[in-house]
Order: C-alpha cells, then structure tokens, then sequence
C-alpha cells in the first residue's frame, strides 16, 4: 500500500509535550549552529552540536516509550516500519546537518564526540525497552554524561571509529527488536504517567525525597501541575549549578552560556503552562475538597501559587548567580540579577502566551518568538549586561509579565469549561 | 469442517513466576461470537493479548487465520481487529486526522461505515484526541478496528465505558457484522447481559483456566445447578464444572432425575457465573 511518509508526522512527533520540548531544543540547536557562523564569538558550536544530538537521541527514546506501550500499533498492518522509518530519518538528517556544520567549522573534536553520545541513545534505548520503569533514570544520565562530554577531551580517532560501529550495530539491532516485537505492557503506566503530567528527566525518587514535602505553598499549581512542578524546581538549580561549573572550568565562556540559560527558562514556562493546559480539566474535583468557597477563589489561589513559582526561580538563579560573582571574578552582581530577572520574564511570558491564547500553536509561537528575540538580546546584553539601567528594564517587564499571568488565569479557567 | 480463525492449544502463560494462563484450548469459527467472562484479574486480558500476538505464549501453540499469533504476516493483519482495554497512542492527533492516518494501513475500509460509526458515537472530527472522554476514546477505536470490516475482532471489553444506548447499539453492530460477514468476534466484558444478548458462546474464567466453554443456548438447556443431599448424590455420569459441599455445576443435563439431589434448577448467566467463582 502506498503510505504518505509525512501523514501525522507533525502530530506524532511535535504536538505533544515531551516532543515539543525536543523538537523545541533540537531547532534552537540549529538556529545556534547556523548562528555560529554569524556570531563566533556568542555561540559554543561544541555545547550546541552536543545538546541537540543528545536531544534528537532523547526524542527517539521519550517515542520508542509511546510506541512500545500502545497495544495496536503492531497489529496495524506497516504502522511499526512505518514510525521506524520515521526515527531513522530523523536521527540520519539532523545528524548529516551537525556532522556538515562541525566540518565547515573546522571543529573537529565534535566529530569524534558525536559517536559517544550516538552510542549514548542507543544504550537508553535498550534500557527503556528492557527497564521501562528506568526510563527518567536513563534520560538524565544520558543528559548529563552528553553535557559532560564538554569538559572531556575528545577520543582518539580509532575509539570513535569503534563507538560508531557499536552504536550502528546497536540501532540495528534495535530495530530488528522492536519490528518483531512491538509490545511491553510495563512501558504502558510510563507512557501515561508522563502524558497525564508532564516529563523532566527527574526520578521519582529524587522528588519525593527533596521537593515533595516542602511546595504546599504553591498548592493549588502542583495539583494540575504536579510533577512538573516538582521537577522544574529541581532542574532548574541542576541546570544553574552546572552552569556554575562550566564558569568556574571556562571563565571565558561563562557569559556567553546566559544565552543557553535564557533558552532553558523558556522552556520551564512552556512546560509548567504545558502540564497545568493539560490537567485544568480536573479543577471540578478540586472543588469539591473543602479548601475553596468558590471558582474565583480557586483562580487567586492559582494565580498566587504562579506567583510564588516565579519568585522560587528568581531565587534560585540569584542564589546560584551569587556563587558565581564569589567565585569568578568577571562576572558582577548586577549582571547575575539581570540574568536572574530575564529567566522569570522568559518562563512567564510563555505561561502568558499559553494561557491567553490558549491554543496548540500558542507554545510553538512563544517559542519561536524567544528564539529570535533572544540572540539579538544577547548582542546588546553582552555590551551592556552590567548596566543599572537595563536592570530596571528587565525588572519592570518581569512585573509586566508576571501581571500577565495574573490576568490571563480567568481566561485560562474558561477555556478548561470549554474543553 | 471449517478452518478455525483463531486456536489456542495446551496454551499457558507466566510472567516472571506467576501462572496467569494454564492449559487454555479454544477455537473461533467463522460467525462464533465468544463472550468472555471472568473476575478481575482471572486471566482475561492476557489471553486476550496472547491470541494476537502481543505476549508470546511460555507453552503451546496459538494459531491465527493459520499463522503462528507472533509471526502474523501482514495481509493477515489486514483481516484483524483488536481494541485493547485502554486505547491509547493517538495524542496529539484529532480525531479527524487520527482516523486519516489509521485510513491509510488498511485496503479494504470502509468510509461510509466510519462515518455511519462517528455519528453514531456523536464524535467531532476536530476533537483533540486528548480532550475526549474515556468512553469516546473507546468509541474512537471501535472505530479504528470495525472500519475495514475485519474477519477476527478481539475486544478487550469494548463496551465497558459506553453509555447503555450506545452498547445496545455496538452489541447490535458486532452481531450484524457477524451475520453479513461471518466475521468472528472474541470479547472480554463484565456486563453478563451483553453476552445473552449476541453471542453464540461464553467462556468463563477462572484462576487462568477456562472452567465453561459452552453454546449459550446449551447452557440454557444442560447446565444446572444440582443441590446436593450430603454426599449421597452421585454426578459420576456428568461433567461437574464446579462443586462445593452444597451444589455442583453440572453441564451435560439429560434432563433426567437425579438421585439424592435435593434440587435442580437452571441458572441465568450471571447466576452461573457467581456460582462458579463461590
């Protein structure tokens, strides 16, 4: 039978949240790459190049999940070759266009990394197949041995040749296993725990034993949000103290990472808007605990819970920031409390963005529209980030956003009646 | 003699330690609908994945339109209908671009039956997949699995979230398919009057074993419930399905007194059913 290969590949592979965030990362990848060549000097071609392949690796792991925990899909006459066709595709095309840019850019190192995070995916293929209930384990340290890589030195050429046999025979491999067989009735409570909340590569574990007591204060946002919540607010200190890292490693290169920073804080609103969109729905059950008199009192409770999640980020980038002003001496207090206020406006303007205009596209659009923001930003940030004056600036369009919120939770409320 | 759409011979299965199926023999024929029924937990779902392949059976043989259940090749899967209990993987989709989508793996469907079944079910094509209800998620599949007008449907209960017009209604479908197309269906449901309603036999589970393979009329006619007197009542002459100290079950009445036995009497399916899981 003749099969459109493109049929229902934007719904399968971006209009979801966990394939948005990749899809997200892996085109902030490539707009970095191709910015690389314009601005040298802003752009690490090498964090780039790594992040998007471990990106592209994760998003054929997070759809390995979806494909092996639905019973159908291997009845379906084809569907199976089908989607396997679409991974390799994906991870053949978007991997010629890196391995292109690290030879244009003469950076050779890349080349020999790229094998390791290659073999990386494959291996937390296996592992999710074998151990579903590994499947945020095996992301994160994937992520974090990817993002390592960075302060590695790169393997000699005969290893990487050697990791990039093994990956191939271990994808192939891969493949024959799951066209043969498809089903694993124990990914099935993975694939919905993480589609009812929302997904951070953070184990369980580790959440209930550090935040899980301690956010009553946002209740009511973990309710719809819950583990997205949770995860986001200890993410976000994981992700600022590596950066602290890398500022401490390379002080040359610790201004420029803002910029990746700012990135990942867009994406910590995109995925707290995502995870509250998505469980809204259930506000009538909280209703009937005895906690809210009325709907309006429920939305000021939301509305307050917001509030406060946007201080806690503020807090932690500062406390981190902070870190790094005792400990490089390049950097200075009024540039972390910009940097500090610019993750608030980012995540809250595409809460504001998701919540007024509360539509599929909504987060795609926020997205795009803070790409192309961000790196002129920068620009101007990298000249002036010590400023007074554009403290203020940021600050105020922090308040600006955050009242956004505020006033788009109504709307977000009507919308969940309409759905 | 028919060749059988789906045997199940010595079959038993085990995960990790645990026997979740033993020694399960079963045969569909064409134009069979096969209720099956059974606590939670008895086993029902298992078989029910065994049968299409997506568990491989520990021991015994499972053969569907002829082929072994794991190696089904791709024009047989053009013959099969499955709906499993939670029908996910379609997020993301809408309803209309998700039955697009499905469209296209199958040779034989049917655009007017989808459409006849999409407002039968009242489902919008714009509908995000995600935005609706378990019941209409349910719909949707049935959907997916009847449009192409399978010869084998294996329902992990279809109608368990459906509203009761729109199960009288299914039961009504699922039957008439059955009648025009000698389409045979196995379905797993709790709901014992769906079963009296359309199919043609009940297997009952129980601990992973099927305890009642039987036509529902014959059920009708030669099952009984035999009271029995202490230990004088002597059933050697019948098959027992199931006995305790104060009844058996037997399935091959005559219709002949039996002696001692303090009572006979017939059971509807739900009676039987409780009688057999005391």
């Amino acid at each position: 039978m003749h099969h459109n290969q493109l049929h229902g590949f934007f719904a399968y592979w971006i209009n979801n949240c966990f394939g948005a965030i990749y899809v997200g990362l892996i085109a902030i990848g490539f707009l970095g790459m191709g910015l690389s060549f314009m601005m040298p000097t802003i752009i690490i071609l090498e964090l780039d190049i790594l992040l998007t392949s471990s990106c592209v690796c994760s998003l054929l792991v997070w759809q390995s999940i979806r494909l092996i925990s639905t019973e159908w899909q291997s009845l379906v006459p084809n569907y199976t070759q089908y989607k396997l066709r679409q991974f390799w595709l994906l991870l053949l095309i978007t991997h010629i266009i890196m391995v292109l840019t690290a030879v244009g850019a003469e950076e050779w190192k890349i080349l020999l990394k790229l094998p390791i995070i290659l073999l990386g995916g494959a291996l937390s293929l296996f592992i999710v197949r074998v151990k579903s209930h590994l499947f945020n384990s095996a992301l994160m340290v994937f992520m974090i041995i990817s993002q390592g890589l960075l302060f590695l030195p790169a393997p000699p050429l005969w290893l990487a040749i050697s990791v990039f046999a093994l990956s191939i025979v271990l994808y192939r491999y891969y493949h024959n296993l799951i066209a043969h067989d498809t089903f694993n009735p124990a990914t099935v409570k993975v694939y919905q725990n993480a589609t009812r909340t929302a997904w951070l590569p953070v184990p369980q574990k580790l959440l209930n034993l550090t935040l899980t007591p301690r956010i009553k204060a946002l209740y009511p946002l973990n309710y719809f949000a819950n583990d997205a919540v949770l995860a986001t607010l200890l993410f976000w200190p994981l992700v600022m103290l590596l950066l602290l890292a890398v500022v401490i490693i390379h002080p040359e290169i610790g201004s420029r990472l803002t910029l990746a920073v700012a990135h990942i804080s867009v994406f910590t609103g995109f995925y707290l808007s995502w995870a509250i969109r998505r469980n809204l729905h259930t506000w009538r059950e909280l209703m009937l605990l005895p906690l809210y008199p009325d709907k309006q009192a429920l939305i000021q409770a939301l509305t307050h819970g917001h509030r406060l999640f946007f201080g806690f980020l503020f807090l932690i980038s500062l406390t981190v920031g902070l870190m790094m002003v005792a400990v490089v001496s390049e950097i200075g207090l009024v540039q972390v409390i910009n940097f500090s206020l610019l993750t608030v406006v980012n995540s809250a303007l595409m809460c504001w963005i998701a919540y007024f205009f509360a539509s599929n596209l909504s987060p795609a659009f926020g997205i795009m529209l803070v790409l192309i923001a961000s790196p002129i930003a920068m620009v101007n940030f990298k000249a002036h980030f010590n400023s007074p004056a554009l403290m203020a600036g940021i600050a105020m369009t922090a308040l600006v956003t955050v009242i956004l919120v505020d006033k788009s939770m109504n709307r977000l409320m009507e919308n969940s009646n309409a759905n | 003699m028919t060749d059988s759409l789906l045997s199940f011979k010595s079959v038993n299965h085990a995960f990790a330690e645990k026997q979740v199926l033993t020694n399960i023999n079963l045969e569909l024929q064409p134009g069979m609908v096969v209720g099956l029924l059974g606590r939670n937990g008895a086993g029902k779902t298992t078989l029910l994945r065994t049968a299409v392949g997506l568990l491989s059976q520990t021991e015994g043989e499972v053969c569907l339109f002829g082929e072994a259940n794991t190696a089904l090749s791709i024009d047989n899967k053009q013959r099969l209908g499955y709906v499993p209990q939670q029908a996910m993987g379609y997020e993301g989709f809408s309803v209309g671009h998700a039955l697009a989508f499905h469209r296209q793996f199958y040779e034989s469907w049917d655009i007017s039956l989808e459409q006849q079944w999409l407002e039968r079910f009242d489902l919008n094509p714009k509908t995000k997949v995600t935005h609706l209800s378990v019941g209409q998620r349910q719909a949707l599949a049935l959907i997916m699995a009847m449009s192409y007008r399978p010869e084998l449907l294996i329902l992990d209960e279809p109608v368990a979230s459906l509203d009761p017009i729109a199960r009288r209604e299914f039961m009504r479908d699922v039957f008439d398919l059955t009648m025009d197309a000698g389409t045979a269906v196995l379905f797993s449901t709790h709901i014992t009057s769906d079963i009296e309603r359309v199919a043609s036999h009940v297997a009952m589970m129980k601990d992973g074993t099927i305890c009642l393979f039987s036509d529902i009329d014959d059920i009708k006619d030669q099952t009984r419930q035999v009271h029995l007197n202490g230990g004088s009542t002597d059933l050697s002459s019948y098959h027992v399905a199931h006995q305790t100290n104060d009844y058996a079950i037997i399935t091959d009445y005559d219709h002949q007194p039996i002696e001692h036995a303090s009572k006979i009497s017939s059971l509807s399916l739900e009676a039987l059913f409780i009688a057999l899981n005391e």
